[in-house]
Order: C-alpha cells, then sequence, then structure tokens
C-alpha cells in the first residue's frame, strides 16, 4: 500500500535490525519488553531513537498474544524459557570479557619529543605494582620507537622493568645519529597488558629555561570512531603563542581540520596538511588562523582539533618574552 | 589506608542524587587571591545530532562547607558555544574576594538524556598570576562517567616522572570533594622499586590541598638525589579525588608545568 513502510524495514538503522528481527525475539527468543529487546538483539541500545517503535511492536505483539490465549502452563513456560535465554546471553558475555582480561596484548603509547633548539626531551617509564592487588605484576619488556616528523624511524630501544622498577631514558641516547635536530613521535609498546593499568609514562621537556612535563597519550592507538579534541582556553596573549602538536600513530596518511571559534561563537576553520603515517605536524596558531588577535579580541578563544582516529595531539604555549614553554595534552 | 574504608559520602554530589540531575560533574581546582586568578573555560559538547538543544551550565564553588559559597549558572546555550567564566568576576556577586577550594561544574540538556549521552561538557581551567611567573591549564576530571578520558579511576593515582632537587620542586593538589574528611598519603618510588611512604595526612570536607612533597616526606629531596632527583610518585586515598601535580623552578619561582595525575585500576 502506497504510504505505509515495507513489511521487513529497518527499524533501529543504529544497528541494522530489521523488524523481523524483532518479532523473532518476541515469538522465538521469549523478549517481553525493550530491554530484553536490547538484549537479544540490539535495538534500541544506540541513539535511542527507535525506542518508541520497538515498545509499540511489542505491545502489537502481546496484545495479538493474549487474545489468542496461553493456558497458565504455556505462560510459565514461556517465562523459563525467557529466563533461560537471558541466562545464556549474559553467560557468554561474561565468557567473552573473561577472555579478553586473559589474552596477553600489548598496548602502545605515543608522545612527543623534540631535541635541538636548546630543549631536550627524557621519557620515564615505570612498571609499579598497585598496592590493592601486589601481586597482578609482572616483569615487563619494553619496546621504545623514535620517528622522525616524517614518520621515518629513527631510533628504537627495548628494556625490561622488573616489579615496580622505573627507568629514565634520554631520547637522545636512543637517535642512532646523536646530533639529530627535530621532533615527532616517540612511541612506546608494553608488551603485556594483562597487568594492572601501571605502565604508564610521562615526558619532560626541559633546557635553559626550565622543565615542564605531561603524560603520554594513549587514546590515539585505540580503534574506534574520528577523533574530536577540544582546547577550550586558547590564550590571547600577544607574548604567548600556542602551537598544536599532531602526530598521526596509524599506517595511512592523515588530515582533518583546526576550528578556532571566538567568544562571540564565531568559527574559523582551516584544513591541516596531510601528515604522513607516523609523521607529526607542529601546528602554530598564529600561522595557520591570520588576524588571530584582533579575530580573539583579547579574549580566550577554542580550538578543536578534528581528524580520524590513530593520532595523538598535545598543544605547547610558547611565552615569548620569557622565552618558556609549557606543554599540555589534549 | 591502614583503616577499613568507610561508606563513601554522595550525598548531593553526584548526578541522580538530591539535584535529580543525571549528568556528569567536573571537578577542578579554583584559586584566586589578590594576585593569582582563575578562569574556567566550558564547551558544551554533547553527542546529539540534534542542534536545538539547549545546555546549562552550572559552576558551584565550595569551601569546606556542604553549601557552596559561590554558585555561577548560565543562559540556556547551544552545544558548541563556548563559555569563558573568571572566577573572581563569580565570587565578586556574592561578595568573596579570595577562594581556594573545588569546583563542581555541571551541564545539563533541557530534556532527559538519551542511551550513551554521558557526557556533555568539557571544561578546562587556566590559573595565572600577575607576575607572569604561572600560566598553566589543565583539564578538570570527573569522578564517575562512562567515556571520559578525564575520568579518575581508583583512590591510588601515580606520577611516573615526578622531580624533586635542587633546580625543581614538585606540588601536590587533592580535591575532596566528598562532604567528609578524609586522609591521604603519598609514596615516593626510586627508579629501582624501594619506596618511602607518608604517615596519612587529613585533607578537610569539600577543601583543597597543596603543599609541596616536602610537606608529606621531609626527607623527599635526599630520597631522591641518588636518582637525580626524578622517581615515582604513588598517592593513596580512601576515595576517588581529583589530583594534580605542579613543577616549580626553585630557582625563578617559575610554575613550569601543571598535569594530573594516572590512576591505577586494581
Amino acid at each position: 500500500m502506497p504510504g505505509q513502510p515495507p513489511a521487513d524495514h529497518v527499524i533501529c538503522p543504529c544497528f541494522n535490525v530489521k523488524q523481523s528481527r524483532i518479532i523473532h525475539c518476541l515469538d522465538s527468543g521469549g523478549a517481553r519488553d525493550l530491554e530484553d529487546i536490547r538484549i537479544l538483539s540490539r535495538a534500541g541500545a544506540g541513539c535511542g531513537g527507535c525506542e518508541f517503535e520497538v515498545e509499540a511492536l511489542v505491545e502489537a505483539f502481546y496484545r495479538k498474544h493474549e487474545s489468542s490465549g496461553l493456558s497458565q502452563r504455556q505462560r510459565t513456560l514461556r517465562r523459563l524459557l525467557i529466563a533461560n535465554k537471558r541466562l545464556i546471553v549474559w553467560n557468554k558475555e561474561l565468557l567473552r570479557r573473561v577472555r579478553s582480561t586473559l589474552k596477553p596484548r600489548p598496548s602502545f603509547f605515543g608522545a612527543w619529543w623534540t631535541e635541538g633548539k636548546g630543549l631536550h626531551t627524557r621519557i620515564h617509564l615505570c612498571n609499579i605494582a598497585s598496592p590493592a592487588a601486589p601481586k597482578r605484576l609482572w616483569t615487563e619488556r619494553v619496546t621504545i620507537e623514535v620517528f622522525c616528523d616524517q614518520g621515518r624511524l629513527l631510533g628504537t630501544d627495548e628494556r625490561t622493568l622488573g616489579r615496580s622498577e622505573s627507568v629514565n631514558l634520554e631520547v637522545r641516547d636512543l637517535l642512532s645519529d646523536k646530533h639529530f635536530s627535530g621532533h615527532g613521535l616517540l612511541r612506546v609498546k608494553y608488551h603485556n597488558r594483562r597487568a594492572l593499568g601501571s605502565k604508564r609514562f610521562y615526558s619532560h621537556y626541559y633546557g635553559e629555561q626550565g622543565l615542564t612535563l605531561v603524560h603520554e597519550k594513549l587514546s590515539g592507538y585505540r580503534k574506534g570512531p574520528g577523533g574530536y579534541w577540544t582546547l577550550s582556553g586558547v590564550p590571547s596573549a600577544s607574548n604567548l603563542d600556542t602551537h598544536l602538536i599532531v602526530s598521526n600513530g596509524t599506517t595511512s596518511p592523515l588530515s582533518g581540520t583546526v576550528t578556532l571559534s571566538n567568544l562571540s561563537g564565531v568559527q574559523r576553520v582551516q584544513p591541516t596538511d596531510l601528515i604522513p603515517p607516523l609523521g607529526t605536524r607542529f601546528i602554530g596558531l598564529r600561522e595557520m588562523f591570520s588576524g588571530m588577535n584582533s579575530f580573539l579580541a583579547g579574549q580566550p578563544g577554542t580550538a578543536q582539533v578534528s581528524l580520524r582516529r590513530g593520532v595523538m595531539t598535545c598543544y605547547v604555549v610558547h611565552d615569548r618574552e620569557a622565552d618558556t614553554w609549557q606543554i599540555q595534552h589534549l | 589506608m591502614a583503616n577499613p574504608a568507610p561508606l563513601r559520602p554522595v550525598i548531593g554530589y553526584r548526578p541522580n542524587d538530591q539535584t535529580g540531575e543525571r549528568w556528569l560533574s567536573l571537578w577542578a581546582w579554583g584559586y584566586e587571591t589578590d594576585s593569582t586568578h582563575t578562569t574556567i573555560h566550558m564547551a558544551p559538547t554533547t553527542f546529539t545530532r540534534d542542534t536545538t538543544d539547549r545546555v546549562v551550565l552550572k559552576m558551584q564553588c565550595f569551601n569546606q562547607r556542604v553549601a557552596p559559597v559561590a554558585v555561577y549558572e548560565s543562559e540556556p546555550r547551544a552545544p558548541g558555544q563556548h563559555l569563558h567564566v573568571a572566577l573572581r568576576d563569580v565570587l565578586a556577586t556574592h561578595g568573596l574576594r579570595g577562594f581556594d577550594g573545588p569546583l563542581q561544574i555541571q551541564a545539563s540538556l533541557m530534556r532527559d538524556p538519551r542511551p550513551g549521552e554521558s557526557r556533555a561538557i568539557e571544561v578546562w581551567a587556566t590559573t595565572y598570576t600577575d607576575d607572569g611567573l604561572m600560566s598553566v591549564s589543565y583539564p578538570s576530571v570527573g569522578l564517575a562517567g562512562l567515556l571520559s578520558r578525564s575520568t579518575t579511576g581508583a583512590g591510588i593515582q601515580y606520577v611516573p616522572g615526578v622531580v624533586v632537587n635542587s633546580e625543581h620542586d614538585s606540588e601536590l593538589v587533592v580535591l575532596n570533594p566528598y562532604p567528609r574528611d578524609f586522609n591521604v598519603a603519598i609514596r615516593l618510588y626510586r627508579p629501582s622499586g624501594v619506596y618511602l611512604r607518608s604517615p596519612d595526612l587529613p585533607i578537610s570536607r569539600l577543601s583543597v590541598l597543596h603543599e609541596p612533597l616536602a610537606h608529606f616526606l621531609p626527607n623527599a629531596l635526599d630520597w631522591l638525589a641518588p636518582a637525580g632527583g626524578i622517581g615515582t610518585l604513588m598517592t593513596e586515598t580512601t576515595y576517588k579525588m581529583v589530583q594534580y601535580l605542579l613543577v616549580l623552578d626553585r630557582r625563578t619561582g617559575r610554575c613550569s608545568a601543571m598535569d594530573h595525575l594516572l590512576p591505577i585500576y586494581p
């Protein structure tokens, strides 16, 4: 009939669940309500926009079902079937989670490094046990790789850390060319992620003018949907220069956009250069957005970096008068 | 901690409690003196495709009392419309000049959240001094939540690479967002894995403790000297608390870095 949806149309676009699947859950799976449908078919577990439609289907199904008139014994059997089905689903999920924790998996972390111009980088890696569960930690093998801004491997090292041990590493000692001047991505691989979450590191950036530090980033190496990072406080003072640091942790080139907003909500958008695999870009906001001072009008601004997954971002504020640097992750 | 933990107090400070709000609260450090100022940068970022949504931002300043000493509430705003609030202005409307305490920031939509809409705001704070010796930006931290990267995970947090030597000193900032007094203790690890533990220090309810590491461990400088003044700091609190580390240059007095601690998930 014109204007009517087809008999088996998609109810939940988030998980591509069709009407027939929901009817199947109600008929054979024993689902009773929206919550059961969510567990059995995932319909309604996304944006929630289809909840009303699913509920209407459930209501219609049981209205028809009640009119058919099941006996007390049939209803009891159906309830047992539902309970059994839910138990199976939960057991499967539990098993999946237990298996995922037992499987040794490496974890990757990234940080920015720089050498030259009076600024040096060192990292402090540790393998600290948690007092709450000190036995859940073992000797750890760590691989450190240093890439230049074009993604070329400049040096690598491998260390073994005992329980609660830590180590300081100067990045220049890891480079095959000790006098290399530049910057890029530093990637650390902890080989066994099964232990507790104490395997992380801080980076120190130091020179004649002082020391600044920041923790590494791990989100850039997770598989997931696209990346949006917000820096809500871009300084507008004339002596402060803000630079974004964007590293590509993937094996394919990346590009994206940087948006700068002022207090009035006006936005300016600029595309980034193409970042090669494992490469890094050092983006000066003042260079990227000409007339930034007048645009921000003496008020803090907001920068948003929009890129695909596999990206590590942080930002640096350079005080030109004091010649000091401060770094912060996004 | 040595003693078993009492029940976690949650009265009125978490979503779904007295206020009935269903959105994640974020906590930041508010520090305002005659020469030191704090600006709060708030960017509402909801997980919604509906551009007609409106967000209300609310900031409460606590100072050892259950009732906030100052409250700021914005007009309904569109997601993506950013806001920068000077703490000085908020305090002035309540007749206050100085402040040193935790700030609770909440954003709520004008409707009930859908599944997955757990985080609605991105908040950063900037603390700076008039003499230019301090100008640091740092993220606020949530005590609970699902998808936030700035969520504390445990009462045990740490910093690999803490610096205490003749050139630099480190200061720990601990926010107690609970309506009860608690204790905090630190451990300072050498690279070999041996550590020194401080006694438990009290931190008042809804207050901020910010002290150099020597306040917790008077011999911290000597303890880390064989390792070049660099070690690993671990803090132990009864419950999750928001914590930051500041690095100070002893020669110039300049605050050169500030970042939050990392959680350990037991």
